[in-house]
């Protein structure tokens, strides 16, 4: 019997991957949102069809490191891979999603390497970053609230999921 | 969908090929669909604590369907929207958070 207190992530590497590669395209899509891109645009800017675009980005296992990397940059990204401690190991909570790492970064002042971290303060974004200053306007910040675990044992099973947001801008803004 | 959901559990507001809302429909204010590919399921979005979290938001999804063409089938945000109103659903979200029943119904959308 599967274990309902892990997330589904932990049943095995490859849903843990899936999940991870999912969560990058999610930034892509939303960076070519963001700037209007259409996808035939970006597919030429990375040197592949529409069609191949469209099909690794709807099936999130067919990206490899390199195509990664060539995915990021058509959108005019850049990758890192991070490694990272949460406390979970065994996987209960799933893997953080990759967009509260980048707001970090922007938040710390968007620090080039450690020396710059050290000195940077808090909610510092540069001025003339205009992907943060765009990213920020289209996409209030939110934090998230892991309840999913007991709205899926609830008596409602069409409940799914629910989050936390700051404030009440995505709250006026999208509801009311 | 499990990602995709996640990725708005996480509190992304996009991309849109993944899930949104419906914001400039005026019939289907409260809509929201989650996608993928051919694969959509409907629902709407509600603020169920009121007093404790106000900004707490809860995404019920309640219709499963396919989408082939280019524009959403109206006929389900519809159905969604009078699923969000009647009283078995708001009893059934009550049940999870009391504080969606009673007090606080201008919170609800």
């Amino acid at each position: 019997m599967e274990n309902v207190k892990q997330h589904w992530t932990a049943r095995s590497v490859d849903d843990f991957a899936y999940r991870i590669a999912s969560d990058f395209v999610a930034q892509i899509e939303n960076k070519l949102e963001g700037s209007g891109t259409g996808r035939t645009k970006f597919a030429k800017a990375i040197g592949v069809t529409p069609g191949r675009v469209s099909q690794v980005l709807n099936n999130p296992t067919l990206f490899n490191l390199k195509s990664m990397v060539s995915y990021a940059d058509g959108a005019g990204m850049k990758v890192a891979v991070i490694a990272y401690e949460d406390d979970d190991p065994k996987n209960n909570r799933g893997p953080i999603n990759a967009q509260v790492f980048t707001n970090c970064w922007e938040r710390a002042g968007c620090p080039r390497d450690l020396f710059e971290l050290s000195g940077a303060p808090a909610h510092a974004i540069r001025q003339n970053d205009f992907s943060s200053q765009s990213y920020y306007r289209h996409y209030p910040l939110t934090t998230p609230i892991a309840n999913t675990e007991n709205l899926a044992h609830g008596p409602i099973d069409r409940v799914v999921a629910g989050r936390q947001t700051i404030g009440n801008n995505v709250l006026t803004g999208r509801t009311q | 969908m499990r990602s995709n959901m996640e990725v708005w559990v996480a509190g992304n507001n996009g991309p849109t090929t993944k899930f949104h809302g419906f914001p400039n429909d005026a019939d289907h204010p409260h809509g929201f669909v989650l996608k993928h590919r051919e694969h959509r399921l409907y629902g709407f979005l509600c603020h169920p604590r009121p007093k404790s979290s106000p900004s707490f938001q809860l995404c019920v999804l309640c219709i499963y369907a396919e989408k082939w063409g280019r524009y959403t089938d109206k006929a389900e945000l519809d159905r969604v929207e009078e699923w969000l109103l009647i009283s078995a659903t708001v009893q059934a979200i009550g049940r999870l958070y009391p504080e969606y029943l009673g007090e606080g119904v201008k919170w609800k959308m």
